[in-house]
């Protein structure tokens, strides 16, 4: 019996795997792989062949530079204040506590929100009038006979930590579940022997914790820089269009706006450039091009 | 547990410590907790608000007139609205079928197969979920329209799109399923003498069932949520999230539409992400994407 099924499987398995994979790859060269290329060749391909003009056309435009300062800005501060935030969160929670599991759900929330209903949180919360004022009146931390102007045209500075804060809100909690599942991982042998040998918390945090969980974070850190490249729905919404250019903005724009499609694909593909060499770098990071890993996870 | 007691030096400090410690956890799960749902809160009672009170100030933090009539003034401010909620619905149900059918095939291979180039797949799959969706989308586009199929009533090319990352997604969730359900079942199935495809159609999938409804919903909550690609593949015959996005956009200042696009949109999101909640944490918890 054993060998008649081994035999079957020795047979079967050298062909079934692939025909099951078959309609994945057809379905990612028809959809993905096409158009991705054809996308790297409308930005490349004039009315006469090669040419890099719309290039030349985007690197002359202020607001390229503009889009691609706010665009890192953004990345570099919110990520940081994310990640801070969520590992301090994360730490604590790992204590273990009753309604865990509720909590988790709560924090889910943010991530699962439609775009536009975050937006629509922000924007009523950052109007005159809007929410976030009236609870500061109701707490007693404003004058009601002077709600702060929170979008004031123009002031961009005040506008990205606006644009943090709500980012925090809603990526917080995504950094938070990745660093928590991590730390769970993590054996609390670790930290009582760290303890027996005299060291302090933040010792062990800094020693033991942190290089452990280092997969972790760097999952956490790429997937939440992935994302911030792409910001655009939440500015739009709160700030309105083109008042805080991002890239995807301005690709959007190109594209939809004025009709220019390869204009639009230059930008995307100076978007996929960044968003390719972090997803690169986070495979390699995570070991994922070390050879085969044996069946499934 | 047990160890920690016998590592205290003195039980009375360690049971003060673990006090503290537990009283400290107990404050940043309320105060995140409170971060997290308060702004919530906000989008649900402004929706629900009459507009006498949304345009009252200070804002009533606990609202007396519950009315309706912010929702009725949200489908009706754009006669888009209403058709765009069906269609957003034959996209993700559209979305479903490709990435069941063909990711969960994907899936299943990858968990019950040993074969050459599954660590390349592996990637592929990860990689292909990166890459940032402008820059599939534009082209994608432009080739739809060289096709005649750029905005058609039924958006197929959106629904195409969508199919990419959803099946990468439901490999992965599918794969992890179905390395839960013990093989041996399937071949002591075999052994009965039903075929293989008999064995996973009468054996596996039943089993598999309630994580493939699991997958499903999830990629109907980001085909429901998603934006940006619905923006640039539509244009006449948008998605509800394409046609509430220029109406929120273009709405600043007016706290009682925006409030209602939002709610209206948050839904039947945070309704299915209650249902399979439990899922979602696995996926976060244990399948890096």
């Amino acid at each position: 019996m054993a060998t008649k099924l081994g035999g079957l499987r020795t047979k079967l398995g050298s062909y079934y795997p692939y025909y099951l994979i078959i309609p994945a790859i057809l379905y990612y060269i028809a959809f993905w792989a096409i158009p991705a290329a054809s996308g790297v060749a409308l930005a490349f391909q004039g009315p006469k062949g090669f040419t890099l003009r719309y290039f030349q056309y985007v690197i002359r435009d202020p607001y390229f530079y503009q889009a691609l300062g706010y665009t890192f800005v953004f990345l570099a501060i919110s990520v940081t204040v994310e990640f801070i935030l969520a590992l301090a969160v994360a730490l604590l929670i790992n204590t273990g506590f009753k309604g865990a599991s509720i909590f988790l759900f709560v924090a889910l929330i943010p991530m699962v929100l439609p775009e536009i209903s975050y937006g629509a949180i922000w924007a009523t919360g950052y109007a005159q009038h809007g929410w976030l004022n009236s609870l500061l009146v109701h707490v007693g931390l404003m004058d009601p006979s002077q709600p702060m102007a929170w979008l004031a045209y123009g002031k961009i500075a005040r506008w990205m930590a606006l644009l943090i804060v709500a980012e925090a809100w809603r990526g917080l909690p995504s950094v938070m579940i990745i660093l928590l599942a991590g730390l769970q991982g993590i054996s609390k042998e670790y930290g009582e022997a760290a303890r027996i040998f005299g060291a302090t918390g933040f010792q062990t945090l800094r020693k033991i914790t942190i290089p452990l969980l280092k997969p972790s974070i760097q999952t956490a850190l790429i997937l939440r820089a992935i994302g911030a490249v792409q910001i655009f729905v939440i500015i739009t919404v709160i700030f309105g269009h083109r008042n805080l250019p991002v890239l995807v903005e301005e690709a959007v724009y190109y594209f939809r706006e004025l009709h220019q499609k390869q204009l639009g694909a230059a930008y995307a593909l100076i978007i996929m450039g960044i968003v390719v060499t972090l997803s690169v770098l986070y495979l390699w990071l995570s070991g994922s091009f070390k050879g085969e890993e044996g069946r499934g996870e | 547990m047990v160890s920690e007691m016998a590592l205290a030096p003195q039980g009375v400090g360690v049971n003060w410590r673990r006090f503290s410690g537990l009283t400290m956890t107990y404050l940043a799960v309320a105060g995140i907790a409170l971060f997290i749902l308060v702004p919530v809160y906000f989008l649900f009672i402004l929706a629900f608000m009459s507009k006498a009170e949304v345009y009252s100030w200070p804002l009533p933090l606990f609202p007396q007139h519950f009315t309706l009539d912010n929702f009725r003034f949200f489908l009706t401010i754009n006669p888009k609205i209403i058709p765009s909620i069906w269609r957003s619905i034959e996209v993700a149900l559209t979305t479903i079928l490709i990435a069941l059918s063909i990711g969960g095939l994907a899936g299943y291979s990858f968990a019950r197969f040993r074969f050459r180039g599954k660590n390349a797949l592996k990637l592929s799959v990860l990689f292909v979920r990166m890459y940032p969706g402008v820059a599939v989308a534009i082209p994608m586009a432009v080739l739809f329209m060289r096709l005649g199929l750029y905005d058609t009533p039924f958006p197929i090319a959106l629904a195409l799109n969508y199919g990419v990352g959803n099946i990468g997604l439901t490999i992965w969730i599918t794969a992890s399923i179905f390395l839960g359900i013990n093989e041996e079942l399937e071949e002591q199935a075999m052994v009965l003498g039903l075929s293989r495809m008999g064995a996973f159609f009468r054996i596996t999938l039943p089993l598999a069932a309630p994580g493939l409804a699991a997958a499903a919903i999830y990629t109907f909550i980001g085909a429901w949520n998603e934006v940006v690609i619905a923006t640039l593949m539509t244009q006449f015959n948008p998605t509800l999230a394409a046609v509430t996005y220029h109406t929120v956009a273009a709405a600043a200042g007016s706290l009682h539409l925006q409030s209602a696009g939002g709610a209206f949109m948050a839904f039947p999101a945070l309704i299915f992400t209650f249902i399979i909640k439990r899922y979602i944490i696995q996926m976060w918890g244990g399948v890096r994407i």
